[in-house]
């Protein structure tokens, strides 16, 4: 498998992937989504509302600008729709083509599986900067013209960067579902329990956290306190927070290497785990 | 001095599917330039012994060399083939699904636009080219499906019933197609089929399976010769009664009964035809429908898996 053919496929996977309506609908919506992030600052900025005995333009006065325009577009691209379209077209990608034994058509060709999973992880890849690069282009112009040139580019543009990182990830988990469970509705249902599955042990590690601020809990735990510690600090690696970690756009929270680390970690498991099981699958 | 050379070998080819064995110990060879039946009835293990030689399941035991290569992903570097129905992206044109085929056949971008116009002209799909898969007629399908296995220039087709579902005239056209690859391109076929008279028309080895088991192999016409140790002849004469009186006297044959359109049905034991012909004008009757029952593969196909 050399460099070359791998771009070939990556290509071709991209052309098939740009060209089902799901995909090109998804582009649509981060269009929609940078949209409507530009359009509701510049509203607000301008809102005599009062919140908290002070008006919601004094709030934004200071933070009204192109590269906040960007981030508002950014918070309602990832509000559950573009995460929701990473995980469907990876599952029609892969689970939709065993299902429609297309799959089995390209493999009958002298091609590795590895080098097919990693042609529609890079198309995937290619969809997911698309949407970023769309909304970038749009949140950008929209919001100088609106709000004007001023404010943190480089933190927002690291934030956009993150993200494309953080929906790599997701869609090498649904890859990794999809040839697991070999269906689309499958792969999709899979990979929220997943997710939901991580939240839930979050929202576990956050009650250990509240224990282990109680000083009885403390005192009965006697030597074993350090465990309890050790175990809160595990939240930033847990894969919720691994896919949140361009979170740190924000201007209330850090960037955490610990979630970036962990979705690197999470990444790397799911290619590996989705190339071993479709090496040892039966197509179709 | 080396003998033909091999397209495909399979040795001791199983796989099991929990306790049920679909092909058992399957043994085969295919020479360069074959056209190749690979015939057996529903059920038999032809479709599972296909996707085994093509890496697309797993082996329990055996091997499989293509042109002498024995890891799946580089022997499928000389194969072109068609597993069952061929299935396509069908929102994309016939174009683009060839377009993306031949990244996986590794062609490159320059060269893949001549290669595509070269199989769909093969095929006689040019001016359909750019219509949706989807929207194509089963026969369209098909000719589309043969057109993405000649891409890159296969010197092994494997065709899995590439006529299955298709009208007289879509079979006859694959028919012909596989025909002309064979003379014309020099590709070695590999074809599964349940129409007998078809795969005798064109092929000039076979192999038959049943319950996943090598029944028999061979050259067409050994197999049928092999199977019919007797030939036999149906007799025609405006005078009935002199007819069975004259056959009845002749030694050399034995009548076996009534024939198509009130001839009689003679297996020849020691005579052939021409002198059984003379054995009945010698003795007056005038003999006018003399018709030899040749035996196809179809009688040896049911022979054999019955």
């Amino acid at each position: 498998m050399t460099p070359t053919l791998l771009g070939a496929l990556w290509r071709a996977e991209t052309l098939k992937l740009f060209s089902r309506g799901s995909a090109r609908f998804g582009l649509g919506i981060a269009a929609l989504a940078s949209v409507a992030g530009v359009f509701a600052l510049w509203q607000l900025s301008g809102s005599q509302m009062v919140v908290n005995g002070a008006s919601v333009e004094s709030l934004l006065a200071e933070s009204a600008n192109a590269p906040a325009a960007l981030r508002w577009g950014l918070y309602l691209r990832n509000f559950f729709i573009l995460p929701a379209f990473v995980i469907l077209l990876s599952a029609q990608s892969l689970a939709g083509e065993l299902q429609a034994r297309t799959l089995r058509e390209e493999l009958l060709r002298p091609v590795p599986r590895w080098a097919m999973l990693v042609a529609k992880w890079g198309a995937l890849g290619a969809w997911i900067g698309a949407t970023l690069g769309v909304a970038w282009v749009i949140g950008a112009v929209g919001g100088m013209i609106l709000l004007g040139t001023g404010g943190p580019w480089a933190e927002v543009a690291l934030g956009y960067l993150a993200c494309f990182c953080c929906d790599l990830g997701l869609a090498a988990i649904s890859l990794a579902v999809a040839v697991l469970v070999h269906g689309v509705a499958g792969t999709v249902v899979g990979t929220f329990l997943f997710l939901v599955l991580g939240v839930f042990l979050g929202w576990g590690l956050l009650f250990l956290s509240w224990l282990a601020g109680i000083d009885a809990v403390r005192t009965s735990a006697g030597g074993l306190v350090w465990v309890l510690d050790w175990v809160v600090k595990a939240e930033p690696w847990l894969p919720p927070a691994a896919l949140r970690a361009w979170m740190g756009v924000s201007p209330a929270t850090d960037w955490i290497w610990q979630s970036f680390a962990s979705l690197a970690g999470i990444t790397s498991a799911a290619l590996a785990l989705a190339a071993r099981r479709l090496a040892g699958l039966d197509l179709p | 001095m080396a003998g033909p050379e091999v397209a495909l070998e399979v040795r001791n080819l199983t796989r099991t599917f929990g306790t049920r064995a679909a092909v058992r110990a399957l043994d085969l060879t295919v020479y360069a330039g074959d056209v190749y039946g690979f015939l057996g009835p529903n059920g038999a293990g032809k479709t599972t012994a296909i996707r085994c030689m093509l890496g697309l399941i797993r082996r329990t035991e055996g091997d499989v060399a293509i042109f002498g290569v024995r890891d799946p992903v580089a022997a499928r570097r000389a194969v072109g083939a068609i597993v069952e129905t061929p299935a396509f992206h069908d929102w994309m044109s016939g174009r683009d699904n060839l377009r993306i085929a031949c990244a996986y056949a590794g062609i490159s971008s320059a060269g893949a636009e001549t290669e595509i116009a070269r199989v769909l002209d093969r095929v006689g799909l040019t001016e359909r080219a750019r219509d949706r898969a989807g929207a194509y007629s089963l026969g369209m399908r098909q000719r589309l499906g043969i057109a993405r296995a000649l891409l890159g220039r296969p010197r092994l087709l494997i065709l899995d019933e590439p006529t299955n579902g298709l009208d007289p005239r879509g079979m006859r056209e694959v028919r012909d197609l596989v025909r002309s690859l064979a003379l014309h391109d020099q590709i070695t076929i590999f074809i599964s089929s349940h129409l007998l008279a078809e795969v005798q028309a064109i092929c000039n080895r076979v192999a038959i399976l049943q319950e996943g088991r090598l029944k028999a192999e061979g050259k067409v016409e050994d197999l049928i010769a092999s199977r019919q140790p007797r030939r036999f002849v149906e007799v025609g004469a405006a005078d009935a009664a002199g007819l069975a009186a004259a056959l009845s006297a002749i030694s050399g044959i034995e009548v076996i009964g009534p024939g198509e359109n009130g001839r009689t049905r003679v297996a020849l034991v020691e005579l052939d035809g021409a002198a059984l012909n003379r054995a009945l004008l010698d003795r007056g009757v005038g003999v006018d429908a003399l018709v030899p029952e040749t035996r196809s593969l179809e009688d040896v196909f049911l022979e054999v898996t019955t």
